[in-house]
């Protein structure tokens, strides 16, 4: 521990807008935006929710080695940036003269208030990092995470549409010689230590599990897409962190096949993004289904460990996790999700044990594989209800069948006496009947302010019978 | 771009992050951050308050309470509310405690630390627990067609709809929502020299923060200067409802003498302060076999919250309101607000005009249903048109284009085509698709100006420099709405210059004092007219600098001889109606004007003539000018889960002849999905103690970007007729916001294609009301 100390770095290191930037003490522990705002005086950065549902914190962020992605810098922390290239409204313009971006803005008149524009800025700005020609869909879907009270919206895409000649901020900002700066110091665990506050950013898994050992009331900061909001809301001080973004071999995706089942196995540091991409070809049924859920912005910092590690009834990737037979690996062992969830947010995780990979079985051709979610509204929003079905057919009616559901009880949710009833059998309306009759007494909905209990029976049985119509007719 | 549209003042700062709110302003030294800790009861006794172990928490400054202040309440209309609650609290949400800390993480670490007991008491959350027990703030209004409320007269009304061919008895029930302004409510004050303050705020109406400042802290009027730069959005959420933040900042910085600045967090703004009113209304209707209206007999009864605010003027309009489009002959509206244990309502873009729009546009779909007639044939049955064109407050409706809006509509929106096919898809489609349409065609008739007639006056002082650039100050705020922009173009466009050479200064009460809040859609009228006024003034003196300039030889003129002395001063004399402005550059007479010791400067009053309400007897003319415009909405409905997305909107709409099109545009576009989101998503969720549990954008949903109509078409309807207004032009920030009930009655329209008819009663259309509408749970 000794060594270790005196070599770790006690202080975060970025690039904010091509300046090279430390950060010392209280400072790290802070979320991004309010050291922004209040520490640095860059105040085009506005906090609004300060719980990533309206963009209007949105910066960008790169990690060592990977693109500039789009964040909420209001749940971020301080810490998150170490290593990175960070670019904030700030940095957009050049030499006084507006981007592409925001030039289309003020012709277009996208901006009324002024407040949430920022935020828009930055994320159409991310948009066209990383395409060169975008059409309405693609700006819907790249703006999903930013809200605004004012314009409606459509001044907003018509400047989206109307950009031409986007300023690269990669070729701007991330430069070969910040990244020699910055790769010189990857090396180093960060140690930072203020008189309430403690943080650790390990390296390796031996330092890892070692620290944990030493400290096993330490708080693991993944993504902190949920403790950023917990401490903005008072609930959680985040006083001992242990973060694992500088944990390499987290941050990969492999595939395995033995004879003709595929399972990929996801690091625990991997982005929902990362995942989407590396499924786009190769299981485009569930890359799909990421599409449903969050904004772009947490999509590219929050990961399926987290969603996993986090336990919620009505976590989305759960459902789809339960019915593509996940498994949760951790340093020692492999738990089948199915008994993951042992309680309202509680899992089968011990005490110091981490989630390093998530495990799933990808849909080979010919299977039947949907996810489904009602909410409020239909983007970015909580669920009320949310179920995967997963259903592999043979002669003789479903072979393998799993169906899972969220919002129905205090875990997640897999429908084994519903699957029990279906399997190897014709599936006609009665069946189907039954099986949601079935239904009704495996789950135990309660009211709250997303739905009450009727509408989440009745809405959870109407979509097991279109899961299982479309099952039944698909292929 | 569009000539005729510049863009918005501030478009530039807004798109680079430059633009300064309230807490972007740089900490000074010595600022201390502030907050409020609020109540966790709807109605309870307060037992005890302790600071202590707030107090004893290094960096914390301060904890104030109700005693700190030298005059505790204060109200727009009824001096009522507390700024801080002490015995008894009224609301979950009410604030009770100041505090002032250091920094921001020992601000909040503090907030948990302050202990509060109560004592529970039994609490109203509802309108309908109000009405049970007779708990109503001021009395019953009533507005009754050939009625003065003296009540010697008898009613023909009840008979008429008794002996009507066809009656029918409804209900509506309109929850309220919140404004969601991006920017919480904030504000900064700075204790300045001799026991005055200047306080920074995110406020509609300046003047009443300065004055509410003022009355709490013991001060002459004149000690409290109040500055507006802009807000980060406000709908009305800050017409009243800033004052008591602003208040808390300005305490501590007069007890502390240290800069003090308040911004509170989302999750406080949707719990402490007022939303939209909920509304409850019952009506009776008669009407003939062709659809015309006979009668209409309706109560309104509004939930006030804990304290008035706003609420009565609110219901006024509402009453007001509640003929929108149509001429009903016998109409008698009713109107009472209710006084509840909830946070305080207050303005609302709309103020009460969308419950009472909302009442009747549903009675006309209920009367097509019943009559299986399509309603659009019912609504330009009963439109208003001449000689059915006055109102039941008695007022004529002049220049009056809602029956072309409707023809005009229907044919480009291809109404009665699509109409057809959503019948035939209806019909054979819905149920194998899951999918259900209905397509609904709405108006609006929005009354401009405050319907308290003393607040339709406004003033400016415009100021120009000797470079030939202006100052303009007025009354107006800027929240995003572009009010600064359009006034800029109406000055610069009286002088002949460009737009970008007048800048529109921050609103302050030192230059505009006893002005009026930025609301009922009258910025620019009243601000702009005024401001208009003393442009022509100044212009009329220059006009004659530039006739004496064209008389007198170029080297004779002050701009080169007023050193000297040697030429004689110019006089001002009669006005002359020849305008010689084009002859020389602006800047040139400017200066000549300055040489010849005539004033650059002016101050107007304006005042909205020919206003005439009787709040007593409910007549009278309420309004200058109606805005008008009309809607059709198509949706679809998930049949599976409830879920409704929008087709496509039409809208057509007569604002006149307009300053800045691409702004009305943005205002129409904005206010439309600010309807919408009301009308469908916006759910404001409490428990059953009366704490709202939806209190920030994780639970309550505004429109995002994905729920905007696919197709989405604005037209604005050419109208050089308008003659009551500043330049022909008509207020645009509330009417578009009315326009979205059409998709609440496209969706109630896609339900009356079922059998049984399912019926809806209840704004929002959440996805679980649609799901048990459709399937009867």
């Amino acid at each position: 521990m000794k060594t270790l100390k005196s070599a770790a770095r006690d202080f975060v290191v970025f690039y904010l807008n091509g300046v090279r930037t430390e950060v010392r003490g209280l400072d790290v522990f802070k979320t991004v935006a309010e050291y922004l705002r209040y520490s640095r005086g860059l105040t085009g950065t506005k906090i609004v929710c300060a719980e990533g549902d309206c963009g209007a914190c949105t910066i960008l962020r790169a990690r060592p080695g990977e693109r500039l992605e789009a964040i909420n810098s209001c749940i971020a922390l301080v810490a998150q940036l170490d290593l990175c290239h960070v670019v904030t409204i700030e940095g957009i313009a050049r030499e006084g003269q507006l981007s592409p971006v925001q030039n289309a803005m003020v012709q277009c008149h996208g901006s009324q208030c002024g407040y949430c524009t920022p935020g828009f800025v930055m994320a159409m700005s991310w948009m066209f990092e990383h395409h060169k020609t975008i059409d309405e869909k693609c700006a819907r879907n790249h703006l999903t995470g930013n809200l605004c009270r004012c314009t409606g919206y459509q001044p907003i895409l018509d400047a989206a549409l109307a950009v031409k000649n986007h300023d690269s901020l990669t070729r701007r900002y991330i430069v070969a010689a910040h990244i020699k700066n910055l790769a010189r110091l990857a090396k180093r665990s960060v140690a930072i230590k203020t008189e309430h506050r403690a943080l650790f950013m390990p390296v390796s898994l031996k330092e890892l599990s070692t620290y944990r050992k030493r400290h096993p009331d330490s708080l693991i900061l993944g993504a902190a897409t949920d403790l950023g909001v917990l401490l903005n809301k008072g609930k959680h001080p985040l006083t001992h962190l242990v973060s694992l973004t500088h944990l390499r071999e987290l941050n990969t995706v492999r595939w395995q096949r033995t004879r003709s089942v595929v399972r990929v196995s996801v690091g625990a540091n991997v982005t929902l993004s990362q995942l989407r991409k590396q499924l786009e070809k190769k299981a485009p049924a569930v890359a799909a289904t990421l599409d449903l859920f969050a904004s772009p912005q947490i999509k590219n910092v929050a990961t399926l460990a987290g969603n996993v590690a986090n336990a919620s009834p009505i976590g989305d990737t759960l459902p789809i996790l339960l019915a593509l037979d996940a498994s949760v690996r951790t340093q020692t062992r492999s738990i089948p999700i199915d008994q993951f969830f042992i309680g309202y947010r509680k899992t089968a995780l011990k005490k110091g044990e981490i989630i390093r990979a998530i495990e799933f079985t990808i849909p080979r051709s010919g299977d039947f594989f949907r996810f489904f979610k009602t909410s409020q509204r239909k983007d970015l929003d909580i669920s009320c209800v949310n179920a995967a079905l997963f259903a592999r057919k043979s002669n003789r009616g479903f072979s393998e069948l799993r169906i899972a559901y969220g919002g129905v009880a205090a875990t997640p949710l897999r429908l084994k006496r519903v699957e029990t009833l279906l399997r190897h059998q014709v599936i006609a309306a009665d069946l189907i009947e039954r099986a949601i009759a079935q239904l009704a007494k495996d789950i135990t909905p309660r009211s709250d302010l997303r739905g009450s209990e009727a509408y989440r029976l009745r809405v959870s049985q109407n979509i097991l019978r279109e899961l299982l119509t479309e099952a039944a007719a698909h292929g | 771009m569009d000539n005729l549209s510049p863009s918005h003042d501030s478009a530039r700062s807004h798109v680079t992050g430059t633009s300064e709110y309230v807490d972007d302003r740089p900490i000074l030294p010595r600022e201390v951050f502030v907050d409020v800790v609020h109540s966790t009861h709807a109605h309870a006794r307060v037992l005890k308050i302790d600071t202590r172990a707030a107090l004893a928490l290094p960096g914390v400054v301060a904890a104030f309470t109700a005693k700190d202040f030298a005059e505790l309440y204060w109200g727009s209309i009824f001096h009522d509310q507390p700024l801080l609650a002490s015995d008894v609290v009224q609301f979950c949400g009410e604030p009770l405690v100041i505090l002032a800390a250091e920094s921001l993480d020992t601000l909040r670490a503090a907030k948990t630390l302050v202990e509060i007991r109560y004592e529970p008491l039994p609490a109203i959350l509802t309108i309908h627990d109000a009405i049970r027990k007779k708990s109503f703030i001021a009395g019953e209004r009533k507005i009754e067609r050939g009625s003065s409320n003296d009540d010697t007269v008898p009613s023909a009304l009840d008979s008429v709809i008794a002996d009507a061919p066809h009656q029918l008895e409804g209900t509506l029930t309109l929850q309220g929502a919140d404004h969601f302004y991006l920017e919480s409510q904030c504000a900064i004050a700075y204790p300045l020299e001799n026991n005055t303050i200047e306080v920074h705020s995110s406020s509609q109406h300046p003047t009443e923060v300065q004055h509410v400042i003022a009355h709490a802290l013991g001060l002459a009027d004149h000690r409290v200067t109040c500055v507006v730069k802009r807000m980060g959005g406000a709908f009305g959420g800050k017409e009243s409802q800033a004052a008591p933040f602003a208040a808390y900042a300005a305490l501590v910085a007069q007890k502390l003498q240290r800069p003090a600045r308040i911004a509170i967090s989302k999750d406080d703004d949707m719990k402490i302060t007022g939303k939209r009113n909920p509304f409850f209304i019952s009506y009776r209707v008669g009407f003939k076999n062709d659809g015309t209206l006979l009668a209409l007999d309706a109560r309104l009864f509004s939930d006030g919250g804990a304290y008035a605010d706003l609420s009565t003027a609110i219901m006024e309009r509402a009453l007001l309101h509640s003929d929108n489009a149509y001429f009903v002959p016998h109409l008698r509206v009713r109107g009472q607000v209710c006084k509840t244990n909830t946070h305080p309502s207050t303005a609302f873009r709309g103020f009460g005009g969308p419950k009472g729009v909302t009442m009747i546009e549903k009675i006309i779909e209920e009367i097509a249903e019943r009559l299986n007639m399509d309603p659009l044939d019912v609504r330009q049955k009963n439109v208003y048109r001449p000689g059915y064109d006055v109102t039941h407050y008695g007022q004529k409706i002049e220049n009056n284009v809602l029956p072309a809006l409707f023809e005009q509509l229907e044919v480009a929106c291809d109404y009665r085509r699509r109409r057809a096919e959503i019948s035939d898809w209806n019909a054979t489609k819905a149920i194998a698709q899951k999918e259900l349409r209905g397509l609904s065609l709405t108006a609006v008739k929005f009354g401009i100006s405050f319907t308290t007639r003393h607040l339709n006056q406004a003033n400016a002082l415009v100021v120009v420099h000797r470079d030939g650039t202006v100052q303009v100050s007025t009354g107006a705020t800027e929240m995003g709405q572009g009010v600064n922009t359009r006034i800029a173009q109406l000055v610069a466009e009286v002088f002949g210059i460009s737009h970008n050479d007048v800048r529109v200064l921050a609103t302050t009460t030192d230059k505009n004092g006893n002005t009026s809040p930025t609301a009922a859609s009258s910025g620019t009228d009243l601000n702009g007219s005024a401001a208009v006024l003393a442009a022509r003034r100044i212009r009329a003196r220059l006009n004659q600098v530039a006739a004496h300039m064209r008389r007198t030889e170029r080297d004779r003129w002050a701009t080169f001889t007023a050193g000297l002395g040697t030429e004689k001063e110019f006089e001002l004399s009669e006005d002359s109606s020849d305008s010689f402005m084009d002859m020389f550059p602006f800047r040139e007479i400017v200066t000549e004007a300055y040489y010849n010791r005539v004033s650059l400067s002016e101050y107007a009053h304006y005042k909205i003539p020919n206003l005439g309400f009787n709040k007593v007897t409910g007549q009278g003319r309420a309004f200058l000018y109606y805005t008008q415009g009309a809607a059709a909405t198509e949706i679809s409905i998930n049949t599976v889960t409830g879920e409704v997305k929008i087709l496509r909107t039409d809208i057509l709409m007569d604002l006149g002849r307009p300053i800045n099109r691409a702004l009305d545009l943005g205002q129409i576009m904005g206010g439309y999905i600010q309807g919408l989101g009301w009308m469908t998503t916006e759910n404001l969720f409490y428990d059953d103690h009366g704490a709202l549990v939806s209190h920030s954008p994780s639970t309550y949903k505004i429109p995002n970007i994905q729920d905007t109509p696919r197709v989405f078409n604005v037209v604005l309807f050419e109208n050089h007729a308008n003659t009551a207004n500043i330049r022909g032009t008509k207020a645009a920030g509330e009417p578009p916001l009315l326009l979205a009930t059409s998709a609440w009655t496209a969706i109630r329209n896609a339900l009356a294609y079922l059998r049984p008819k399912p019926n809806l009663h209840t704004v929002p259309a959440t996805s679980e009301r649609i799901l048990r509408a459709l399937e009867n749970f």
